[in-house]
């Protein structure tokens, strides 16, 4: 089949012209769609298609783990359950060198095991940990480069909304990449922990003597207090909750996500009734407005770039685009490997200026099948995949957490931390490529699961 | 006045959203506690949630709006003097406003069509599709009405970023 190539060069203007006009991406991808479908099927064709596809696209059992997810870490998140972690983890690495960034990368990866996006986390995270490094000499903008490349590490760890909507979008078994980014995302943490150890001492990491914070330093006290026990073991439940459920095979993702968001609800609101201050009722009320809001308001976000990404996808596949991608990349005869490596390297650049989530819509479709074709296991793909997604989430100029954790405090410079997170981003490039390298390190879980 | 209504519409929506998930997470839950306890699934809780999940979303839709959730770039916008950049926001937004109108007409269309001829959702149970379907109508219109009052802000000089915090990866 051969690809319609005007009609697929103008829709493709059309988005970029939307996108520089500041258009959100979910409504600029439904309209190149929607006209590219035009030239193709006919103004009617079209409009029949923008009739039909958002009610099939939303209408899916499997989607309901995407609210689910997002709703178990806001829970969490608001209910302050978690503020402990970083106390608790500090304590832990105090003998480390780097000792506060390495806790920061511990707690965000455990949060990671809670909540299904790295933004979420990353705030969460940062809210308490900022602060703490400033406070003992770390240079402000290098504590929040630390916390926002820690917070990517929550995309690799399930619960995570990233890998649920590539399963979606590619057709790979969701229960089956969940499992698989465990190992992945733990060894993110570590490359990333090794980095803080190595650098946090460096003069440039350091805050110069003027700016140093004066207050007084809260030397943690050698037990660990109730709320912090409550935090770490809640924690835990709900991670196994999950993680258990699909591991085990007794429920499947979606439903591992409703028992553990119901999970959530229930510890979360404990919390709030025992631990809170401002009042048992009072609080209880804030916590369900705050975190059922802010999930509604993400997930009709989420599905709002599923409908535009779908109707610009069925215009794609009406061009004929997927399959002429797939026959040209065969047909070059280049070696397998490199093939990978070549749309790994597209993906790349692409994050910089696309937001991961749109990027995972528009690319995963186009680039799984090639990889398949190719004899490659689809979800090592994915989490390669994810791997650039993280990346995209920390390079200038859009890189989604520094923004998030830059815009938690208002001294902190969004310039000053991209221009700190270099190391972090060759860090992820090297874990990258030993995934690349051991694809074991992805299959082994769930292989171990059965779950494919 | 325009403002409030919108305002208040755009609530209610979320708020029925609200109640859409609490919904699903729970029949899910006890779906899953009956299957493991009892040893039977209760019928129709797929069927169901994939209906109650289409109402959720779409009457979120115009409150996210409201809240900048949607993402957008301002990189390029950015690049030029600030009249050209709100002629460029606001002939962007205008041209949104046009899809939207259009999503809202065929899909408001396809509902009626679906409630004349008593559309069912097939599954174990029978479940009508019109109510999710109008939902869709109905949010796209509230996303509409939220879509205007962007843009007599755009005109007026005054203009909302996409609020990162709520990025969803």
């Amino acid at each position: 089949m051969s690809v319609e190539l005007w009609p697929v060069l103008i829709s493709l203007a059309i988005l970029f012209l939307l996108f520089a006009a500041e258009v959100p991406v979910a409504f600029a991808l439904g309209i190149a769609g929607l006209v590219g479908m035009a030239q193709l099927n006919g103004v009617w064709g079209a409009l029949n298609s923008l009739s039909a596809i958002p009610y099939n696209t939303t209408a899916s059992y499997t989607l309901t783990v995407v609210p689910m997810f997002i709703l178990m870490g806001l829970l969490v998140s608001h209910s302050g359950m978690i503020d402990g972690i970083f106390n608790v983890a500090q304590r832990l690495t105090r003998r480390v060198p780097g000792g506060l960034g390495v806790a920061t990368v511990l707690a965000a990866t455990f949060f990671g095991g809670i909540s299904g996006s790295s933004v979420a986390d990353a705030a969460t995270i940062g809210r308490v940990s900022i602060g703490e490094m400033a406070k003992r000499g770390y240079d402000k903008a290098y504590a929040a480069a630390i916390v926002a490349a820690a917070g990517t590490v929550d995309i690799l760890i399930p619960p995570s909304v990233a890998l649920v909507m590539y399963g979606i979008v590619s057709g790979a078994s969701i229960g089956a990449l969940l499992l698989a980014g465990i190992l992945p995302g733990l060894l993110t943490a570590f490359i990333y922990a090794l980095l803080i150890i190595f650098t946090s001492n460096r003069p440039k990491n350091r805050a110069k003597p003027e700016q140093a914070v004066s207050e007084p330093i809260e030397v943690p006290s050698r037990g660990f207090s109730a709320r912090e026990v409550f935090g770490v073991l809640g924690g835990m439940v709900l991670f196994l909750v999950v993680i258990g459920g699909i591991y085990s095979g007794a429920v499947t993702a979606t439903e591992a996500g409703a028992l553990g968001t119901f999970a959530s609800l229930i510890l979360s609101i404990l919390f709030v009734m025992v631990w809170n201050k401002s009042g048992k009722w009072p609080a209880v009320r804030h916590l369900l407005v705050e975190a059922f809001g802010e999930t509604g308001a993400m997930t009709a976000m989420i599905f709002a770039l599923i409908v535009g990404a779908t109707i610009f996808s069925h215009f794609l596949v009406l061009s004929g685009v997927p399959d002429g991608l797939s026959d040209w990349v065969l047909s070059l005869g280049l070696p397998p490997s490199l093939v990978v490596v070549a749309l790994l390297l597209v993906l790349l650049p692409l994050g910089m200026f696309i937001d991961g989530l749109s990027m995972l819509l528009i690319m995963a479709p186009l680039f799984h099948p090639v990889v398949e074709a190719l004899g490659y296991d689809g979800i090592w793909f994915g989490i390669l995949f994810i791997k650039c997604i993280e990346i995209g989430l920390l390079t200038p100029p859009v890189g989604l957490n520094v923004f998030v954790v830059a815009g938690l405090f208002k001294d902190i410079r969004v310039e000053d931390v991209f221009r700190r997170i270099t190391p972090f981003i060759v860090a992820e490039l090297i874990v990258t490529v030993i995934l690349f390298s051991f694809p074991a390190i992805i299959t082994f879980l769930p292989e171990l699961a059965g779950v494919k | 006045m325009l403002a409030a209504i919108t305002h208040r519409l755009s609530r209610l929506g979320a708020h029925v959203g609200t109640c859409a998930l609490f919904l699903i997470m729970s029949t899910a839950t006890l779906d899953v506690v009956s299957r493991n306890f009892f040893g039977k699934s209760i019928p129709g809780i797929l069927e169901s949630a994939e209906v109650i999940l289409v109402i959720g979303v779409f009457l979120g839709m115009a409150y996210a709006q409201r809240l900048k959730a949607h993402v957008s770039t301002s990189l390029i916008v950015e690049l030029f003097p600030e009249n050209f950049g709100r002629f460029m926001r606001a002939t962007g937004l205008l041209v949104v406003i046009i899809y939207v109108a259009l999503a809202t007409w065929k899909t408001g269309e396809r509902a009626w069509h679906s409630f004349l001829t008593g559309e069912m959702r097939f599954g174990l149970i029978e479940i009508p599709q019109w109510p999710a379907r109008a939902a869709i109508a109905i949010g796209f219109a509230l996303l509409l009405l939220e879509l205007i009052r962007d843009l007599r802000r755009i005109l007026r000089g005054k203009h909302d970023a996409t609020d990162a915090s709520l990025g969803a990866i």
